[in-house]
C-alpha cells in the first residue's frame, strides 16, 4: 500500500542539542491537550508573522537537549484553501520541524488519516499520537496501534492526552525519529493518478531540491495555488495541463475531488483493517445532544443557558470589582505622601495609575470570568451547537452561525467579541460581525443601565434597553447586509461531540487572552485617563459642558454636567455613572434626573462610540478607515436615535 | 432518486452523487470526506435553518445553501 522506504539519512546520528516538534492535527483533536501536557507551564501565544492566526510555542528540557514544540493551527487538510493551511503547510515544508506528531482521533480514524496521507506525501519524520482511545472505546471502536504503524510505515503510538497517558513514550518515540531522521514512505494511490504523478516526476527530476519531488508532483497536478508562485517552467505545466484533463475525463470530476476520493479511499481501508466496531452504548451527553440540536428544545435550553450564565456572571463581576475597588483605594495616601508637587500627584494619581486600575477593575473580575465561561463553551462543544442554531437568523444579518460567536462574547466586552471575529471567513462578515458586536451592551454598559434604569425605574425598563438595543443590532445587521457588497458564505462547521470541557487547558487558554486584552487596552485607557486628568488641572470642564449644551441640553433632553461625564465614558463606560454621582455629591441619582433623562442617558451611554479600547481593538482588526466610519457612524446613529427618543418621550408624555 | 441533501429528513440517510457550487466550497466539503459515493446520515433536519450530517463518524452543520448543493441518492435499509 505504501512505497517502500529508502533512507536517506547518511547515518547522521549526530543528535541536535535541540529539537523542534511541530504539533499537527485536526481541530478537537486534542492537540492542544497534548501541548499543554508535553510543555506545562512554558509556552508563549503570539500570532504567526503578519497573520491573525494564534501560534503557540513552548519548550521543555528533556535529559540535557532543549525541546521547542510548536502547535500547529487545527486544520482537516494541507491545501491552501485556508490561512491555517497555510500556516501548517509552510512551516512544514520549511524544514524547520526536526520532527512531526501527528495528533489523530481514535473515534474520527478515517477522517484523521486524510490529514496523515497528506503529512506522509511531505515526506518528513512523522509520528502518529493515536489520541482519545478512550473516547473510541466508549463508541465501540478498538483500535490497533501496531497494525496503524505498520499499515503506514511511521511510528505510533496510543495516548489519552487527558490524563497523561503515553505522553512520555510519545516525546521519547519523536526524538528518537526526529534524531535518526528516517526518510518517509509517501502514500501510493490507484493506478492512473499513480501514473500520472510518477510521469510528472520524472519531467521535474531534481529542478526544486527545497521540495519533495512527489508532493511537488501531486501538487502541480492538483492546481495548486501556492505552487503557481514557483514560476514552473511552460514544458511542466502543459504537461500537468494535459495529464489533469486525462484525469478529469476519466473519472468524470474536477481534480479536487479526484484526489480527495483517492486519499479518502486509501484512509478508509487503512481504518477499517486497524479499526474494529463493536456497538457501543449511547452515553448521557449523545442523548443530551439530541435535546440540544431540536429546533425547539435547542432553543429553549439555550436561551435558558445564557441568561442564566450572564446573571452569574454579572454577580460575580459586581462583587470582584468592588472588593478590586476596595483594595486599590488604599493605595492613594501612598500616592498622596509622595513629596511631590500637589499637581503631578493628581496627573499620577487620577491620570496614570487610575487607569491602570480602570482597567484591571474590569477586566479581571468581569472579562476573566466571562473569558473562563467562553473556553468552557468552545471546549466542551456547545459554542458550536449555538452556531448551528442561530445560523438561519445570523443568515439575515450577512452573517452566518459562527458570527453569533462574537456576538455573545460582546455582552462580556467588546474587545474580545471583536478579536474573536478571526474565526469567520471573509473581511465582509468580520466588519459586520465587528460592528454589530460594538452594538452589544457589554458588562460595563450594563453597569449603567442596572444602575440607572434598572435601580431607579425597575427592572423592567431595564429590560427595555436590552430589546431596543437587539432590534438595532438586527436593524444594523440587515442594513449591513443589504448594502455591503459581497455574499454571506455558508455554513461548514464541525460539530464536535459534546464533552466536559479540560479544567487546566481552558483556563490556560483565558488567561493568555486577557493579557491580550491588556496589551491593547491598557495603554489606550491610560493615555486617555491623562489627558482627561489634564483638562481636568485646567479648568476646562465647564468650557466643554457648555460647548455641547446644545447638544446635550437641547437635543437629548439632559442636564449640562452630563456632557463632560460623557466624554469621561470614552475612557470606560460605567465611570459615566460613577463621575455623575462624583459631580453631583449623590448616589441617589432621581434628585438629579427624572426618569426620561435615565432613560434616554443610559440608552445613549449603551450606544455612542465604542470605549477607547474597543476602537483600539477595531483599528488592530479593521485597519484606520473602517474603525473611523464605524465610529463615526456609531455617534450620529446614537444621537439621532436617543434624541428622537428624548423628543418622543416629552411628546407622549405632554 | 437523486435528490438535494436538504430535502433528507432527520434520521434518513443517502449516498453522495455529486457537489454542485464554487471551486472553494467543493474543496472544502471533499476534505471532509463529502466525496462521492459516501454515504451520509440527517442528523437533525428542520423546515428552515442548517442541518447537521453525520459522515464518517463526524458531526457537520451544513447551511441550508451548501445542503441544496450536494446531491444524494436516498438509501433504504
Amino acid at each position: 500500500m505504501l512505497k517502500k522506504s529508502t533512507s536517506r539519512s547518511l547515518d547522521s546520528h549526530i543528535s541536535k542539542k535541540e529539537i523542534t516538534i511541530a504539533l499537527a492535527g485536526n481541530p478537537n483533536a486534542g492537540k492542544s491537550v497534548v501541548f499543554n501536557q508535553l510543555t506545562g507551564g512554558n509556552q508563549i501565544i503570539g500570532n504567526w508573522p503578519g497573520k491573525t492566526v494564534e501560534r503557540t510555542e513552548g519548550w521543555i528540557r528533556y535529559r540535557d537537549r532543549r525541546i521547542r514544540i510548536v502547535d500547529l493551527p487545527g486544520i482537516y487538510s494541507l491545501s491552501t484553501y485556508t490561512e491555517e493551511e497555510l500556516i501548517a503547510r509552510e512551516f512544514i515544508i520549511s524544514g524547520i520541524p526536526d520532527v512531526i506528531i501527528n495528533v489523530i482521533d481514535a473515534s474520527l480514524l478515517e477522517r484523521s488519516l486524510f490529514l496523515t496521507l497528506q503529512l506522509l506525501e511531505m515526506e518528513k519524520p512523522l509520528v502518529l499520537a493515536v489520541n482519545q482511545l478512550d473516547v473510541a472505546e466508549s463508541k465501540g471502536l478498538k483500535t490497533d496501534i501496531d497494525a496503524l504503524s505498520k499499515l503506514l510505515s511511521i511510528p505510533a503510538v496510543g495516548v489519552i492526552a487527558t490524563r497523561g497517558t503515553g505522553l512520555n513514550k510519545l516525546l521519547t518515540v519523536a526524538i528518537e525519529s526526529a534524531d535518526k531522521q528516517d526518510s518517509v514512505a509517501p502514500p501510493l494511490y490507484g493506478g492512473e493518478i499513480e501514473q500520472s504523478i510518477e510521469e510528472l516526476e520524472k519531467i521535474l527530476d531534481n529542478a526544486y531540491p527545497e521540495y519533495p519531488v512527489r508532493w511537488l508532483a501531486i501538487k502541480i497536478i492538483e492546481n495548486d495555488e501556492d505552487i503557481k508562485r514557483l514560476n514552473l517552467p511552460e514544458e511542466v505545466l502543459e504537461r500537468a495541463d494535459v495529464i489533469r484533463r486525462g484525469l478529469e475525463e476519466t473519472h468524470g470530476e474536477p481534480i479536487e475531488v479526484i484526489l480527495s476520493s483517492e486519499r479518502y479511499a486509501l484512509a478508509s481501508r487503512i481504518a477499517r483493517t486497524s479499526q474494529r466496531y463493536e456497538a457501543g452504548k449511547r452515553t448521557l451527553l449523545q442523548r443530551l445532544d439530541s435535546v440540544l440540536l431540536h429546533p425547539v428544545f435547542g432553543y429553549i435550553s439555550m436561551g435558558f443557558f445564557l441568561f442564566v450564565a450572564f446573571i452569574v456572571l454579572f454577580k460575580i463581576g459586581s462583587i470582584g470589582s468592588s472588593l478590586l475597588e476596595g483594595l486599590f483605594s488604599r493605595l492613594a495616601p501612598m500616592v498622596n505622601s509622595l513629596a511631590l508637587p500637589e499637581t503631578v500627584k493628581e496627573l499620577l494619581w487620577d491620570g496614570l495609575l487610575s487607569g491602570i486600575i480602570s482597567g484591571i477593575t474590569i477586566a479581571l473580575p468581569y472579562i476573566l470570568p466571562f473569558y473562563i465561561f467562553l473556553s468552557f463553551l468552545e471546549n466542551s462543544g456547545y459554542l458550536a451547537r449555538i452556531a448551528f442554531l442561530t445560523d438561519n437568523i445570523m443568515h439575515k444579518l450577512g452573517l452566518h452561525g459562527k458570527g453569533a460567536i462574537p456576538i455573545i462574547m460582546g455582552y462580556g466586552c467588546n474587545v474580545p467579541a471583536i478579536l474573536g471575529t478571526r474565526i469567520l471567513e471573509s473581511r465582509r462578515e468580520r466588519v459586520i460581525a465587528s460592528l454589530l458586536a460594538t452594538l452589544i451592551p457589554c458588562s460595563a454598559r450594563t453597569v449603567v443601565i442596572l444602575g440607572l434604569v434598572g435601580a431607579f425605574m425597575g427592572l423592567k425598563w431595564a429590560f427595555v434597553i436590552y430589546l431596543l438595543d437587539l432590534v438595532i443590532v438586527y436593524m444594523a445587521g440587515f442594513l449591513m447586509n443589504r448594502y455591503y457588497p459581497g455574499e454571506t458564505p455558508g455554513l461548514i462547521m464541525e460539530v464536535p461531540d459534546i464533552r466536559i470541557p479540560p479544567l487546566k487547558p481552558s483556563l490556560r487558554q483565558s488567561w493568555f487572552r486577557i493579557k491580550e486584552f491588556l496589551y491593547i487596552a491598557l495603554p489606550y485607557i491610560m493615555l486617555g485617563s491623562v489627558i482627561l486628568e489634564l483638562i481636568k488641572i485646567f479648568g476646562w470642564f465647564d468650557t466643554i459642558n457648555r460647548i455641547l449644551s446644545p447638544v446635550i441640553v437641547n437635543w437629548l433632553g439632559l442636564p449640562p454636567i452630563t456632557g463632560v461625564v460623557l466624554i469621561f465614558g470614552l475612557l470606560r463606560k460605567e465611570l459615566t455613572l460613577i463621575l455623575l454621582s462624583t459631580f453631583s455629591g449623590t448616589t441617589n441619582f432621581s434628585t438629579i434626573l427624572n426618569p426620561r433623562q435615565m432613560f434616554v442617558f443610559s440608552f445613549f451611554v449603551t450606544l455612542y462610540v465604542p470605549c477607547l479600547a474597543t476602537v483600539a481593538a477595531l483599528k488592530k482588526e479593521l485597519g484606520n478607515i473602517t474603525s473611523t466610519l464605524i465610529v463615526i457612524g456609531e455617534i450620529l446613529i446614537s444621537l439621532i436615535l436617543a434624541g428622537l427618543l428624548n423628543q418622543l418621550w416629552i411628546y407622549l408624555a405632554g | 432518486m437523486i435528490k438535494p441533501l436538504s430535502m433528507l429528513k432527520t434520521g434518513e440517510r443517502g449516498k453522495i452523487v455529486r457537489i454542485e457550487g464554487g471551486m472553494m466550497v467543493i474543496k472544502r466539503l471533499t476534505d471532509l470526506g463529502f466525496v462521492p459515493e459516501q454515504e451520509v446520515e440527517v442528523i437533525r433536519s428542520a423546515p428552515r435553518g442548517p442541518v447537521a450530517i453525520k459522515i464518517k463518524g463526524a458531526v457537520y452543520a451544513l447551511g441550508r445553501g451548501i445542503a441544496d448543493k450536494i446531491y444524494v441518492e436516498e438509501v433504504h435499509e
